[in-house]
């Protein structure tokens, strides 16, 4: 009997599966297939997929693939929007999703130590118990892990006030492509006096090293919060609010912009009672450690919303309230299903003081290219989310999707901006790079890299080529 | 006939994969893999349908594995409902390949034919059970507590008259038993009667007590399923008022049972007539005025566990809880979580143990939380799982249906 050769597929599977175990090795073509996507349209397939459930095991894995030339492409939840999970050529997919427990909860110190698999959502579940909370909160909170959001360096509503991913990392450990375990950065406070490696991992998208652990700072709830909720009939209607409130001097928690198409996209998703002929809508909350504090912001709000000649202003009196608006607001980006069945989504920044100028350019672009372009905004950032809605189906419009997106990011950049807020540079804004930055810059950026994994085995070909 | 999934090629077109439902769907909570969330589930149909990826071994998981328990649906933004369209790929293959694996179909036609579900419970409580016992840790069999799960030889339809008359009837009711509240849960049955006939009802059983037929819906075997339609409504089409006790019953007699003849003008004005008749227990309890007939004379603690196929498909939630707290001296404390699955799906806690008792597990460690002595619930086989879940944690809190705590409360 002939003996069947054994293919390099069957000793890269066995060889994880000594490592690993069985339960955390995956092959096959179905859910090959389901490792193939991420939030974006863009698709590749992976050998396998890999369920480290130590640090040894990831070093193990490691060196296994720094020995065999496969390259690694580590995953979270896979809810980018760049592509920064999307499978490379000959790779396997490193998911930290079964890696997370939460390993110390220090409320003297403000830290926890967590792994990488912890689910935002279910950090802030666990430490609402003892009154804390993990303040960056994307609205994809529910499924994004902290391997996700470090590796994105993700921002969230609450972050004009309190800061994005980056800082809230204490300190890091990684697995680098040599095999080698590095904790960066403290345990108890920041403690990086020179060469900051810990900010450096915060949005390197899994190119530098595999992530195994988190410090991560965490602060009591804020015991007061007031919600606020304003319906304007145009967008610059409510950009002027926006930089007018900055103006005031006022640091709300959160101020998000949605237009009259999301409003309506959401309101299908969710009927919290948004009024569907409003043009745009702010929500607007402040926080602080007492009520007495946040009244005279209030008042302060409400004078330069009126300013604004709102259609609607009001300000929340109940959790259900409150709620509802929030409701609306996280579910904006996938509402849009609702109207077409593809969107492409930017994540352009201007400087505030551009806020107004940034809408009138999306409004222009949509005009330009005749798209559908809804708009989102974490405006206290003066960070985008324009959703241009399509259908993938169709050639000809996908055609136009790519020229507006084009449009928008050029528009961001003349207006003294960035491409790339939140979500990162992956696969999808990796072209677009070169136009935001010099090729010295872009040079020191390779070199950082190279200095990380030489061997470009961590999700090589993403942000740039080596 | 149409190709299936053509027919739901948009609807699973709208996932937008934002994977919102990640943080909804239980068995990608407990497992972690992509494959096993609303969203893999949907992508993956969806790659079948554009011929992408074979309908394999693999796949038959996929679409097996999930709950149907409807919560990623709630989450989602884009309007997808994850259980529906599984229901419809499991539709598609089975026309494509027939049930298998060889069990499952054993199973699902045992339901149909009475004498061999006999002889499936029987299975359990005679030879099956006491083979276990002598394994050890057996105990605990595919998550279900082989020692406490009862099951009894002589069906409750065997223990009844056919008709349990009240003088001066207000109201003439048939009982829908469910198979397994006949076979596995007859002390319930006998509750759900005597609330019943302390309330003024005239009570009928009939000695014919098919399946209704969702076992066979769910797992995609509609022709199976419109059979045992029909075989319901032959019995109890002639009667005005139809009760069952069993969440999942009640959804498939109320909801499904119509949407498996859309297709049938002149079968489906029969079906909906009937279905309109159909009512769940607490629904049909909470408009008989029995609070004034409760007595008590000792506190208890009770929380409420929502059947998925109550809270997401019929959306009856309110009727048994005001029930439960109209029983003196009865506090009630809602539990965290009280409307997420509790894991037993119908056959996906027998093929997908593991995963099962994962999800069980946090609903026992919900129960035990609420500080509740009892817990009550809807529909017998989410009292056989989280009974069985309650006993792994080392749990004395007993599971009763909510027929049972109202009729403790009613004299004889
Ligand atoms: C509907 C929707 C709403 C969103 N809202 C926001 C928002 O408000 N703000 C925001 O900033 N983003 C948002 N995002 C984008 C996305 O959710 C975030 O980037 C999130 O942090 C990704 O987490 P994840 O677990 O899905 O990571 P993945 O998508 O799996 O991975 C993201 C990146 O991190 C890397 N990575 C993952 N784990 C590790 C690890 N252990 N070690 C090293 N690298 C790793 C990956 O290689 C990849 O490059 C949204 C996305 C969607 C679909
Ligand atoms: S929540 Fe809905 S749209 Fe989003 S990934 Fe899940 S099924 Fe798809
Ligand atoms: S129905 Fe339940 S188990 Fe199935 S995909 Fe949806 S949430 Fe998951
Ligand atoms: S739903 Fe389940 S328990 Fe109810 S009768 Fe049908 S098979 Fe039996």
């Amino acid at each position: 009997m002939a003996v069947a050769q054994k293919t390099d597929q069957d000793t890269l599977v066995e060889a994880l599966i000594n490592i690993a175990g069985e339960q955390d090795v995956v092959t096959g073509r179905v859910a090959m297939y389901a490792y193939g996507y991420d939030a974006t349209l863009l698709f590749g397939v992976p050998r396998a997929v890999v369920f480290p459930e130590s640090t040894q095991e990831v070093v193990d894995i490691v060196n296994y693939c720094r020995a065999t030339g496969v390259n690694i492409v580590p995953r979270g939840a896979g809810t980018n929007e760049s592509g920064g999970t999307i499978p490379v050529d000959n790779c396997i997919i490193m998911n930290c999703c079964r890696m997370k427990k939460v390993l110390e909860v220090d409320l003297d110190n403000y830290v926890a130590i967590i792994e990488p698999g912890v689910v935002n959502y279910d950090i802030q579940e666990m430490l609402a118990k003892y009154g804390y909370y993990y303040p960056p909160d994307p609205a994809s909170y529910k499924a994004s892990t902290m391997g996700g959001n470090v590796g994105e360096c993700s921002g969230g509503p609450k972050c004009f006030k309190y800061g994005v991913t980056r800082d809230y990392i204490y300190g890091m450990e990684f697995v680098t492509s040599d095999g080698k375990v590095r904790w960066v950065g403290g345990r108890d406070f920041c403690s990086e006096p020179f060469y900051d490696l810990t900010r450096i991992m915060c949005g390197s998208e899994g190119t530098l090293g595999y992530m195994t652990k988190f410090a991560i700072r965490i602060e009591p709830i804020p015991a007061a919060k007031r919600t606020m909720l304003a319906f304007y009939n145009e967008p610059v209607d409510a950009a002027q609010s926006v930089a007018d409130i900055v103006a005031a001097g006022i640091v709300p928690t959160t101020l998000e912009m949605m237009d009259n198409l999301i409003i309506n996209t959401a309101e299908d998703a969710t009927g919290a009672g948004l009024p569907r002929d409003a043009g745009a809508m702010l929500i607007i909350e402040v926080d602080g450690p007492a009520y007495g504090d946040l009244d005279d912001q209030v008042k302060t709000i409400t004078e330069v919303v009126k300013k604004a000649k709102p259609k609607q202003f009001k300000i929340a009196t109940t959790a259900a309230e409150v709620d509802a608006c929030w409701l609306a607001r996280r579910v904006a980006i996938g509402s849009v299903a609702h109207r077409a069945p593809s969107y492409s989504m930017q994540d352009i920044t201007v400087p505030r003081s551009k806020f107004p100028q940034a809408v009138a350019g999306i409004v222009q672009t949509s005009k330009d290219y005749d798209l559908d372009i809804g708009i989102l905004a974490h405006a206290g950032d003066g960070n985008f989310h324009p959703l241009v809605l399509f259908d993938q189906r169709n050639k000809e419009q996908s055609e136009r999707v790519h020229k507006a997106e084009a449009a928008l990011v050029k528009m961001a950049l003349d207006l003294g901006g960035t491409m790339s807020g939140e979500h990162g540079v992956g696969l999808l804004k990796k072209p677009l790079l070169p136009n935001e930055y010099e090729p010295v810059t872009m040079g020191a950026f390779r070199n950082i890299k190279r200095a990380f994994d030489p061997i470009n085995r961590m999700n090589p070909t993403k942000i740039f080529d080596l | 006939m149409g190709d299936i999934l053509a027919e739901i090629y948009e609807k699973l077109n709208t996932c937008g994969r934002c994977g919102f439902c990640h943080g909804a769907c239980k068995t990608y909570k407990k497992d972690g893999a992509e494959f096993f969330v609303a969203r893999g589930r949907v992508q993956l149909i969806k790659a079948l349908a554009d011929g992408k990826i074979e309908d394999d071994h693999d796949y038959e998981n996929v679409i097996n594995s999930c709950l149907l328990c409807g919560e990623c649906a709630i989450a989602c933004p884009s309007g997808v409902k994850t259980h529906e369209l599984v229901l419809a790929a499991r539709r598609d293959y089975k026309l494509k390949k027939g049930i298998r694996p060889f069990l499952k179909s054993l199973i699902l036609s045992s339901m149909t034919k009475p004498g061999r579900l006999k002889f499936v419970f029987n299975f359990f409580d005679g030879f099956g059970k006491n083979a276990m016992r002598r394994l050890d840790g057996m105990q605990f069999f595919r998550g279900i507590d082989m020692y406490t799960m009862p099951s009894s030889n002589n069906p409750f339809v065997a223990q009844v008259p056919e008709v349990v008359s009240v003088s001066a009837p207000k109201k003439r009711v048939a009982f829908f038993v469910g198979c397994f509240m006949n076979y596995a849960f007859v002390s319930s049955a006998h509750s759900v009667v005597k609330v019943l006939t302390k309330a003024g009802c005239e009570v009928t059983v009939p000695r014919d007590q098919p399946c209704c037929g969702l076992p066979q819906y769910v797992y995609g075997d509609f022709e199976a399923a419109r059979a045992q339609a029909k075989k319901v409504i032959a019995t109890f089409g002639k009667y005005d008022t139809v009760v069952t006790a069993c969440g999942s019953c009640a959804s498939m007699l109320k909801k499904e049972m119509v949407e498996l003849f859309h297709d049938d003008p002149s079968y489906l004005p029969t079906v909906k007539a009937f279905a309109a008749k159909v009512f769940e227990f607490s629904e049909l309890v909470s408009t008989l005025g029995i609070e004034d007939k409760l007595h008590s004379d000792s506190p208890q603690i009770v929380t409420y566990h929502d059947p998925c196929h109550l809270v997401r498909y019929l959306k009856v939630t309110d009727e048994p809880r005001k029930l439960l707290k109209s029983v003196p001296r009865l506090q009630y404390n809602e539990m965290f979580e009280a409307n997420r699955c509790c894991g037993a799906a119908g056959l996906v806690m027998a093929f997908y143990q593991e995963l099962s008792t994962k999800i069980t597990a946090d609903k026992a460690a919900n129960i035990i939380g609420s500080g509740a002595e009892t817990v009550a619930t809807s529909c017998p086989a989410c009292m056989l799982k989280i009974n069985s879940g309650l006993k792994l944690k080392g749990s004395k809190v007993p599971v009763k249906h909510v027929a049972d705590v109202l009729a403790e409360a009613l004299r004889d």
